[in-house]
């Protein structure tokens, strides 16, 4: 089966200026994309990559690459201005690492200023370290819940605790089968 | 001829103009020039009449040095302005001789333009059409079609074009990114998307296959890797599911091991009492049972971080096993197929957690056995639907609307994506029917064999903020086109609003989906009025090989001024690409309102507007069936 291009398409209106077929600068180019006709579009291939600057008439704007981008900026800048800068206006900025990348983020400091809410979610773990300062956790009200782990323990809110709770069995023995952890863990909030 | 040279002026122009036809030879016959070493824009030049058609009498290194002259729009290479010559071998190009009658010093002009009928292969002998690919510049082909003309025909230098890439054989294109198409999960802490990760990378993989199958050389080794990848994604996306299921196993286990220790107690006491008839007795032998359980509910709780991790390591080959069958079993991945992997892979993480739970629920059997219908495996499956949610509870200060209508998936080169109503839904169900030892294939009836007749497109409204839903909407097919097969291929020239929906805050996205993926590129825009309905919905690219339904009769009911412009003056007349006039209203030099005639039309009017001194009118035209205009409610008339 092969695609039936409507009619009609306006030819007349493209310009084109191919250099080579390594790039070229073409627009009104009526042969139909995703997301519409091209405006324009900045191509450039070496013998298997291709890279392109585009924007269709669906209004989609498209910076692509089989390889890197690189955005570098600032290099004559003074210590306290703002080099880049990445505005959505009205939407979502939407970051993704598809597949098994990382997003990396890292700054002499790192802020993140949200007017409402800050939400962090792992599949797997949270890890938070602090260096030679300390971990401060302040707000109106702190909630935590888990299963187990040493601020469950401390909190006497372990698994092991929970099931116990009402049985015959006496706390000591709780704490001797906790072992030292909870002593530990007290000494430390302490 | 002494004569004829004493007349002669040696001065440009004086002695008449001179004006030549001629070829550029391969590159070969250029030698240091094409390899940098030369000077200036020179081309060696066979000159029709002046030079012989025989390499033999005139070999092409012999040939005069002709100076290609540059538009002043290019630049001389002063002040850092140039722009690069780019006659190649084989061009037919035009001249004069600086020289006139002497014909030593040849200029060339210009080019002619090549096109398609000229002949591009290699060179053969003086005079005869040869390509302009050489070793200085080869063709490409994977990444650009080669092409060799430069005229105002459809096919003239074809550019890689916006299109996924399995696409590209049937369109006769090359697509430009292998990205396009692909769908993106992006984040999202309040609804739990992992399961549509995972349909949107066995999806993303499916296509990867299909095109390496077409194209790679070595694509066995390619699709390995690409499936490897896979695999670990989706152990990654399951790490969430792995962790949600035991939490939930462990909140379970917490209620029925603190019921078990009571009714352990109650059954030694009752024995011991019986054996002894001592009551004191027989409570310390209870305690002594309670207290026997510390130990292996501690084992239990200590296994949680570890046997989660177990799981995890042991879930590449399960997923791997999963995905081989996938892509052995089908030749596209479906809505209902991945239904079905992703039911699949469950159940299988369900029976790794049941497995690695085994031996610390031995240690607290005592405790479960009063639990006869205890089972991980049947807890799991039936806590599926409760992992919808991310486990994250907003606070009584927190407002869900941020989370309301949120977009979760991308189609990259495309637009937004929407996900359907329940992406659990038919999940639960093929991990019922699996669990049960029913066919799944059989009962869901789930085509994933390759398109033989393709589906009419649908339109999914989504978004639009709030709790905005409801909008229904159907397409207007015109542009109709036959394809190789006879087929009636079209173009979406509107969209049919049929239910206005409620509660939209923001104009919603318009998806237009193909599910055969053949129609492409239709980009529609809604509009709301104040009651947060879908008033209507106006195309920005009407795309095409879309297959259509019925053909109905629509006219332009409407024509929306999405900007009025301005310097417009009465008298200024709006027109279409069909031969159309409208009348229009025209207010303090914007157009205000274009009345719609509400004929019928075939293919997506262009309203443009005739005008000497107006400018920057944006007109959109709203197609639709005027038995269905009634339940649009409100319109707006100007958008500005």
């Amino acid at each position: 089966m092969s695609v039936a291009e409507r009619p009609n398409q306006n030819i007349y209106a493209r310009q084109l200026m191919s250099f080579n077929p390594n790039f070229r600068i073409d627009s009104a180019n009526s042969q139909m994309g995703l997301s519409g006709t091209d405006v324009y579009k900045i191509y450039g291939a070496t013998t298997d990559l291709q890279s392109s600057i585009s924007l269709t008439t669906g209004g989609l704007f498209s910076i692509k690459n089989d390889r890197t981008i690189e955005i570098i900026a600032g290099e004559k800048n003074e210590g306290k201005s703002v080099d880049i800068v990445i505005v959505g206006k009205n939407g979502d900025v939407c970051i993704t690492a598809d597949r098994t990348g990382m997003v990396r983020i890292k700054g002499n400091n790192i802020m993140i200023d949200a007017d409402e809410d800050v939400h962090i979610k792992a599949g797997r773990s949270i890890n938070m370290l602090s260096g030679s300062g300390r971990i401060l956790m302040k707000g109106n009200k702190i909630d935590a819940s888990a299963t187990t782990g040493t601020l469950m323990q401390s909190m006497g809110q372990s698994f092991l605790t929970r099931v116990f709770d009402g049985s015959f069995v006496g706390s000591d023995v709780i704490q001797g089968a906790i072992g030292g952890v909870l002593n530990t863990v007290i000494n430390t909030v302490l | 001829m002494l004569d004829q040279s004493l007349l002669q002026s040696h001065f440009i122009g004086r002695d008449g103009f001179r004006w030549w036809i001629g070829q550029i030879p391969p590159l070969e016959s250029m030698g240091k020039q094409v390899e940098g070493g030369g000077w200036g824009n020179r081309f060696k030049v066979r000159i029709i009449g002046y030079h012989p058609y025989s390499e033999a009498e005139l070999p092409n290194e012999e040939l005069p040095w002709a100076q290609a002259l540059i538009p002043t729009t290019a630049g001389s290479g002063a002040a850092n302005c140039a722009t690069g010559v780019q006659l190649q071998p084989g061009d037919v190009v035009f001249g004069f001789f600086l020289d006139g009658d002497n014909a030593q010093i040849p200029v060339i002009l210009a080019t002619f333009g090549r096109t398609a009928s000229v002949p591009s292969t290699t060179y053969t002998s003086p005079f005869v059409p040869f390509t302009g690919f050489s070793s200085k510049i080869e063709k490409k082909g994977d990444v650009v079609q080669s092409s060799e003309n430069n005229e105002l025909t459809k096919d003239f230098q074809p550019t890689p074009a916006a299109i996924p890439p399995e696409l590209s054989e049937q369109a006769k294109k090359i697509s430009e990114s292998y990205s396009i198409g692909s769908e993106v999960v992006l984040a999202n802490t309040i609804n739990n998307t992992k399961v549509d990760g995972i349909k949107a990378e066995v999806n993303n993989l499916l296509k990867k296959i299909q095109r390496y199958l077409k194209t790679a050389q070595n694509f066995l080794n390619k699709i390995t890797i690409e499936i490897r990848k896979s695999v670990d994604k989706i152990v990654s996306l399951a790490n969430d599911f792995v962790g949600q299921s035991f939490n939930f196993l462990y909140k379970e286990l917490e209620f029925l091991l603190k019921k078990g220790l009571d009714l352990l107690y109650k059954k030694v006491y009752g024995i011991v009492l019986i054996a002894t008839g001592n009551p004191a007795a027989a409570h310390l032998a209870g305690v002594a049972a309670q207290t026997a359980m510390v130990g292996p509910v501690k084992l239990l709780e200590d296994g949680i971080a570890c046997i989660s991790g177990l799981v995890m390591n042991s879930l590449k080959d399960v997923v791997s096993d999963l995905l081989y069958s996938v892509v052995e079993s089908i030749d596209r991945f479906v809505g209902c197929a991945a239904d079905q992997f992703a039911g699949s892979l469950l159940n299988a993480i369900i029976d790794t957690i049941e497995k690695g739970l085994s031996t610390p629920l031995d240690g607290v059997e005592k405790l479960l056995q009063f639990f006869s219908d205890f089972g991980v495996g049947n807890l799991l499956r039936s806590s599926v639907d409760a992992l919808k949610s991310t486990g994250i509870v907003l606070d009584c200060n927190q407002s869900g609307d941020n989370f309301q209508g949120m977009i979760n998936s991308w189609t990259i080169g495309a637009s937004a994506k929407s996900q359907g109503s329940d992406p659990y839904k038919n999940i639960l169900e093929v991990i019922n029917l699996q669990n049960t030892g029913q066919d799944v294939n059989e009962i869901l009836n789930c085509f994933t064999g390759a398109i033989s007749n393709a589906s009419v497109p649908i339109v999914n409204i989504f978004g639009g903020g709030s709790s905005g839903s409801g909008a229904i909407a159907v397409p207007i097919f015109g542009s109709y086109v036959k394809d190789e097969k006879d087929i009636s291929r079209a173009s979406i020239i509107g969209v049919q609003v049929t239910n206005p929906g409620s509660g939209y805050r923001y104009p919603p996205f318009v998806e237009i989906v193909d599910d055969a993926d053949q129609g492409y590129g239709a980009v529609a825009r809604a509009l709301i009025n104040d009651e947060g309905q879908v008033t209507s919905i106006y195309m920005v690219s009407e795309g095409e090989n879309y297959t259509p339904s019925d053909i109905l009769e629509y006219s332009t009911y409407q024509v929306l001024v999405e900007s009025g412009g301005t310097g417009y003056v009465d008298g200024d007349i709006v027109f279409d690409n069909l031969g159309n006039e409208y009348n229009t209203q025209i207010v303090n030099g914007s157009i205000y309102q274009v009345e719609p005639l509400n004929n019928v039309v075939q293919s997506l009017p262009i309203l443009s507007v005739k005008t000497e001194t107006g400018s920057g009118a944006v007109l959109r035209p709203l197609l639709g069936n005027p038995e269905f205009k009634g339940e649009v409610k409100s319109v707006i008339n100007c958008v500005s």
